[in-house]
């Protein structure tokens, strides 16, 4: 500031002011002589004379801070000239002029800079402008007003398509997970109808293997069943053969006992015969004896008769024995022939009955050996048609494949789409980018409390503990608390214990969970916030390795059968710590890095891997789930390389700075 | 403070359409006050000119408040505050400040201009009673360094609570 004054200015007025009160007092002390008349009238020339050279230069003076003034100088000011006389009263005057006018003029600054910034709140008080002032105020706080309007119009709108891109992107993204679950579960049926139909057309091969060995060994008992049923008619043709010979050998043996029967007769009439002779030869040895010598000689033939008919006897009665043996013998034999006979038609009977079972058999066999060939014709057509099952399933497993890899894919774009598209929109201007200060990806705990809430009542819920993604000087982002009685607008403070932060805050946005603070008042110190970044990025990084090797180990247990998971509340790379966290940066120096573009890549699997693994588990296919879980395995080790690399290269980004 | 006579306990009052300006240097120490200033202050130009702007320092301002207030326009943003202030005999008067940093062509701060107006009642009334809250908590730490911090929290937790910002709630009042 270019104060006009001087010292010789100030002696001077300090002589003036002496000469003018000598004659005053000379004046008015009553001592009127000549003299003293004419000393006193010397002296208030000479005042006149000191006051009018005086008054020139402070008119000087005024005139030089004017010319200033005109020169856009409004920082200028005319002191040190006192308040009174004409040059006084143009001093005061000129600098009230100024001090009205930059006043204003300050405050017309500060509302218009506050409305660059959206602080529609600050307009111009109206007290102490003056006149036209008042009408020139009231003009800019009508326009601010408006600006006002326009701003929460925009803001609103954009909150709108802020709002609606992420439900879009939301919803497109839970259609692409049902599509990658759908996709997932039909790799998971393929696989199962693969393994099936494998099993199918295996147990059809067999089935037709063993059908065609049925089929022969049928065959072959048929074969035998045929030449049995051939040994059978011939063995019975056989027995009829022998059958009829014994019957013909009955008839014989029966003549034989009837002739020998027919013998006995004969012989017992010769016995009869015989012994009459005898009786008859008895008397005529009798009578020869009477007779004498005349009957000598009859005597003689008597004799001889008499012995011949006791031979005849005992001829006859030996033939009677032997005849009587024959008939023994014969009786025997029939009785034998008998026997034989009907064990012959005994075996008959059972050669027809074998011979009908046989038949029987036969055609059993024949009918089993046709079934089997059209069960066997029927897996080997099982078969062919298990192969061209096996094929589709495989064309659909390439099919699934190709979904999951695609659906993936979607999901990172528009996953990545979305935080460009709202990076995009909240950063797009300064109307919407409330946030002058660089964001800074942070993890840090902090806690939210509401505006006038009672802060020692911790069960209010006005109080909320919550977690802070990104930072700047002049805002912040943290998750959402869950109710939503903290709107748009909602006043709190925001605190960070551990860097001793407590900073009045507004809510400006709130999108998809995560809500923007504003702060009000004192901005963070840029040191602060980059240091806050600098020391919670590498601790959110190493929190991400110990949730994921605490969800391998996790699963690790599920597999072990120690513990069961349901699939269904495995988190998911979106929503895991991890998750969470990477979809809300907009810190450009992490985006910016190539490890950190492909943490998502590497992310997705290990979460992936740890659902197959329990989905496995759930299907009760164990190998599988082993499987799945060497990948699972192998997935982590990728994930913690990256999440060291993202480390390096973020620390490496910062030491640049 | 240049001097320090008793407070009177009396309140001058700033007219209603009366500007009272001072500048200062970085430092604060005044290089322009104007005759609205000198008038209320009781000062004359010369008592004033190259001293410090703490001469009209009253015991009721919490020191938060001028923290706070140099904070901002260090920063190089302007400042609205009710401030009581005490005259040269002892009264005392209430303004409504509008502080704010001038700047050089290459954007340094080579000074601070403030305009003052008169406050509403309800205004002064509101003031004065958080800067009593403000100035108790100040009083009741051992050290000038923890009351200062301790009434600095307090008195951003009652602005959050009255208004959300500090802007908000100075023209809330
Ligand atoms: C342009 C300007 C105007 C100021 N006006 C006042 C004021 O009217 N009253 C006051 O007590 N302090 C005022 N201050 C603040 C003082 O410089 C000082 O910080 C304050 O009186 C506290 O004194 P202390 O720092 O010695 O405690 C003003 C500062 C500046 C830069």
């Amino acid at each position: 500031m270019k104060i006009s004054s001087s010292l010789s200015d100030a002696a001077a007025a300090a002589a003036m002011a002496a000469a003018a009160a000598a004659a005053t007092w000379m004046l008015s002390s009553g001592r009127i002589g000549a003299g003293a008349t004419a000393a006193a009238a010397a002296l208030f020339a000479l005042a006149a004379i000191l006051f009018a050279r005086r008054e020139g230069a402070r008119l000087a003076k005024i005139a030089a801070v004017l010319e200033a003034v005109s020169a856009g100088d409004l920082d200028t000011r005319a002191i040190g000239l006192g308040e009174r006389g004409p040059s006084g009263r143009l001093a005061l005057a000129a600098n009230g002029v100024l001090d009205r006018f930059e006043a204003y003029a300050r405050e017309v600054r500060g509302v218009l800079e506050a409305a660059a910034q959206s602080r529609f709140k600050r307009t111009i008080r109206p007290e102490g402008m003056l006149g036209d002032y008042r009408v020139y105020v009231d003009a800019i706080n009508l326009a601010t007003g408006r600006m006002a309007e326009g701003e929460a119009a925009v803001s609103a709108m954009i909150g709108n398509i802020d709002k609606q891109v992420v439900e879009t992107i939301d919803g497109v993204s839970t259609l692409t997970t049902d599509l990658v679950n759908a996709a997932e579960t039909m790799a998971g049926i393929t696989t199962s109808v693969d393994t099936d139909t494998e099993a199918a057309a295996a147990a059809a091969n067999e089935a037709y293997a063993s059908a065609q060995s049925v089929a022969a060994a049928a065959e072959e008992l048929h074969a035998s069943i045929n030449e049995i049923s051939d040994q059978v008619a011939r063995s019975s043709v056989a027995t009829r053969d022998a059958v009829s010979r014994m019957s013909q050998t009955r008839e014989v043996i029966d003549r034989l006992g009837a002739a020998a029967d027919e013998i006995g007769q004969v012989v017992s009439l010769i016995g009869d015969i015989a012994s009459q002779t005898n009786l008859l030869a008895l008397n005529a040895t009798i009578e020869a004896a009477r007779a004498g010598e005349a009957g000598k000689g009859f005597a003689v033939v008597a004799g001889e008769v008499k012995n011949l008919a006791g031979q005849s006897g005992r001829s006859a009665t030996d033939i009677a024995a032997r005849v009587a043996t024959i008939q023994t013998v014969v009786r025997d034999t029939v009785a034998m022939i008998d026997e034989v006979s009907a064990a012959i038609g005994g075996m008959d009977q059972t050669t027809t009955s074998i011979s009908a079972a046989v038949e029987e058999q036969t055609a059993a066999t024949r009918e089993i050996a046709r079934t089997i060939a059209v069960a066997a014709g029927q897996a080997e057509a099982v078969k062919g048609r298990m192969n061209s099952v096996e094929a589709s399933v495989d064309q659909a497993d390439v099919a699934a494949g190709a979904v999951t890899a695609a659906a993936a894919l979607m999901d990172e774009t528009l996953n990545g789409m979305r935080k460009q598209l709202t990076k995009a929109i909240r950063t797009s201007s300064d109307f919407t980018n409330r946030r002058k200060g660089l964001r800074r990806a942070v993890m840090i705990e902090g806690e939210v409390i509401r505006a006038g809430a009672q802060i020692r009542d911790p069960a209010s819920g006005d109080r909320y503990p919550t977690v802070l993604n990104d930072l700047s000087e002049d805002g912040a982002m943290l998750a959402a608390p869950p109710a939503t009685s903290w709107p748009v607008g909602t006043q709190l403070s925001l605190r960070i214990p551990s860097e001793r932060i407590e900073v009045a805050a507004t809510i400006v946005a709130d999108s998809g969970g995560m809500l923007h603070l504003a702060f009000a008042g004192q901005p963070l110190s840029s040191e602060q916030v980059d240091r806050i970044s600098a020391v919670t990025v590498p601790r959110m990084l190493n929190l991400a390795k110990d949730d994921h090797r605490a969800f391998v180990a996790r699963i690790a247990d599920a597999l072990a059968g120690k513990s069961t998971i349901a699939p269904a509340s495995l988190s998911t790379h979106h929503t895991c710590r991890l998750g969470k966290w990477y979809d809300n940066i907009t810190d450009d120096r992490l985006m910016g890095l190539h490890a950190f573009k492909t943490l998502l890549e590497h992310h997705r699997p290990v979460h992936k891997f740890g659902r197959d693994v329990l989905v496995a588990l759930a299907a009760g296919k164990n190998d599988e789930a082993a499987a799945a879980m060497r990948k699972l395995e192998a997935a982590s080790v990728q994930v913690v390389a990256v999440l060291d690399q993202v480390a390096t290269d973020f620390a490496a980004v910062l030491s640049r700075k | 403070m240049a001097e320090t006579r008793p407070l009177t306990g009396v309140e001058r009052m700033l007219g209603k359409d009366d500007i009272i300006v001072s500048k200062t240097d970085p430092k604060g120490w005044i290089t322009y006050a104007n005759q609205v200033f000198l008038d209320i202050a009781g000062y004359a130009e010369n008592e004033v000119i190259g001293k410090p702007h703490n001469i009209l320092r009253h015991p009721d301002m919490p020191r938060c408040v001028f923290k706070l207030l140099w904070d901002t326009i260090q920063a190089g943003e302007e400042i609205f505050a009710y401030v009581i202030n005490r005259t040269k005999t002892g009264d005392h008067y209430w303004v409504f400040a509008h502080v704010t940093p001038t700047f050089d062509g290459s954007g340094t701060i080579r000074g601070y201009h403030s305009s003052r107006r008169a406050p509403r009642r309800e205004a002064v009334d509101a003031a004065a009673a958080l800067y009593r809250q403000l100035r108790q908590e100040e009083e009741r730490h051992d050290s000038p360094k923890d009351g200062l911090a301790a009434s600095a929290a307090l008195f951003n937790r009652q602005i959050v609570t009255q208004a959300g910002t500090y802007e908000d709630f100075v023209f809330s009042l």
